[in-house]
């Protein structure tokens, strides 16, 4: 067998960094509940909200296609063999769960709603900053206003990816029974 | 290292484990347990017990051992001793039994003894012990394939019992996640099957026909043991994950495969067996040469003139 490990543990200290296209922007991962986000020193009050909206956005996409091979490789480790993502779908319910995962629309905002980030299926990003955002707030509470918005998106995915699965995978046969 | 079965009802307390896992991680104390995510203790716990007796491919090396003794004393000539598995490219050769070649200068010793007996010993005897050696050392190749056959097709249900129980496991532990992966299972045991057919002479004898009987087999020639494996190749099962009954419900699939797998090696070997026999059965003097009559005649009246033809 594998070496032994606590996967939830090792996942929930695993980082994923990853830096933006125009290598201004820095986002780290923490497993999936803890998001930090950086700027380079004068980028943010440089750059207009829009090629702020763009980089965010992109740099989004690659953190989570590096977090989706980060936990694939712990899997790895975990089952020593290679584990890889699903591509096939061997019955109708698992297309259909991966076809609506794909469609998954998720959304994180910050309290102070200068920052919403919404997704589709995790892959696809946008980043929208509240007009007038940076006049009001300086780069470091922007980071903090974007790392919420982002951790608020993760579990958003994660209650609706939990309510799709057990909709789909649960067996209730006439749906998940209401509270 | 063959795995062992006794590591069986570890590995289903672990799958049993995280079923309870899987099915507590998804519990709302509002609505309860999703149906599909509970399971049986007991169902998941007994999951493998029809394979926890399933024998070890060293429980049949004492059988092929012998046999390979046996190949030693009859072989005429050199020959391979590799068996299924065993790399072609790197033959275990052995020396023929010289031996066997002692009845063929008896001819030389006692060249003097003419008349009907004398007749007899070399067209009944000397002529024919070679050949019907080979014959038996024939007869030996095929058994001992048949034995290294059923070890092998305990060893690949060994491996595959090994892999699904591992891989099971592995997909119960992230049955909830939101990115699971395709679960496959590739059986082997087929290949073995298929090896006992490769495995008969190619250029000499054949099970079915065992064309050389009567001529005798010239070992060496034949290229005994380098072994033609073929393995059939087989689409691995795709095995549904979505949740943690039908996980069970998967890998309890899969051991029906194996079971069946296992019953289509056992039967071919058994049809390997049989055909031999019923070779042997068919041609029963040229494997076995009849008696001397001068064995059975008491000793005083070993030179009558009927029994020594005069001499």
């Amino acid at each position: 067998m594998a070496p032994d490990i606590d996967f939830k543990r090792t996942w929930s200290e695993t980082e994923v960094r990853t830096t933006s296209p125009n290598e201004q922007v820095f986002i780290t991962l923490r497993g999936d509940s803890s998001i930090d986000v950086s700027f380079l020193p004068g980028y943010y009050e440089r750059a207009n909200a829009a090629q702020i909206e763009e980089q965010l956005a992109r740099t989004a996409r690659l953190v989570f296609a590096e977090r989706t091979k980060a936990f694939f490789d712990l899997r790895s480790k975990e089952h020593g063999n290679i584990v890889r993502p699903g591509r096939v779908s061997v019955n109708d319910a698992e297309a259909e769960y991966k076809r609506r995962r794909a469609e998954l629309a998720v959304e994180g905002a910050s309290d102070d709603g200068a920052v919403t980030i919404t997704s589709v299926g995790m892959t696809h990003f946008a980043v929208h900053i509240a007009p007038g955002t940076q006049n009001r707030v300086d780069a470091a509470t922007f980071a903090q206003d974007v790392a919420q918005a982002g951790t608020r998106l993760m579990q958003d995915q994660q209650t609706k990816m939990r309510a799709l699965k057990l909709e789909i995978h649960g067996g209730w046969p006439e749906g998940v029974p209401t509270a | 290292m063959t795995f062992d079965v006794a590591d069986l009802p570890g590995r289903a307390q672990e799958l049993n484990k995280a079923a309870n896992d899987a099915a507590s991680d998804t519990f709302d104390p509002q609505i309860g347990y999703a149906p599909n995510y509970v399971t049986s203790d007991d169902e998941v716990l007994g999951i493998y017990n029809d394979f926890l007796d399933a024998p070890a491919p060293e429980d049949f090396s004492w059988a092929a051992e012998g046999l390979l003794k046996a190949m030693r004393k009859l072989a005429t000539s050199g020959f391979n001793a590799n068996k299924q598995g065993d790399k072609p490219d790197h033959p275990n050769l052995e020396p023929g039994n010289n031996d066997l070649t002692g009845v063929d200068a008896a001819g030389v010793e006692v060249e003097d003894w003419t008349g009907d007996a004398a007749d007899a010993f070399f067209l009944n005897y000397g002529e024919k012990f070679v050949p019907t050696a080979s014959n038996q050392f024939c007869a030996y190749y095929v058994l001992r394939h048949a034995v290294n056959a059923e070890a092998a097709v305990w060893q690949t249900a060994r491996d595959d019992l090994d892999k699904l129980s591992k891989d099971a496991i592995e997909q119960m532990r992230h049955v909830a996640d939101s990115n699971q992966d395709d679960w496959t299972n590739a059986l082997s045991v087929a290949g073995a099957v298929v090896a006992i057919g490769g495995a008969i002479p190619t250029a000499g004898a054949t099970l079915s026909g065992w064309a050389v009987v009567g001529a005798g087999v010239t070992v060496a020639s034949t290229g005994m043991g380098l072994a033609k494996k073929e393995e059939k190749k087989k689409d691995p099962l795709a095995l549904a994950n979505g949740n943690p009954q039908e996980i069970i419900r998967e890998v309890k699939r899969a051991l029906g495969e194996i079971k069946k797998e296992i019953k289509s090696g056992e039967e071919e070997i058994k049809r390997v067996v049989e055909d031999a026999v019923n070779t042997i059965d068919g041609s029963w003097k040229e494997f076995c040469l009849p008696r001397p009559a001068l064995a059975d005649v008491p000793r005083k009246d070993i030179y009558s003139p009927e029994n020594m033809g005069g001499v």
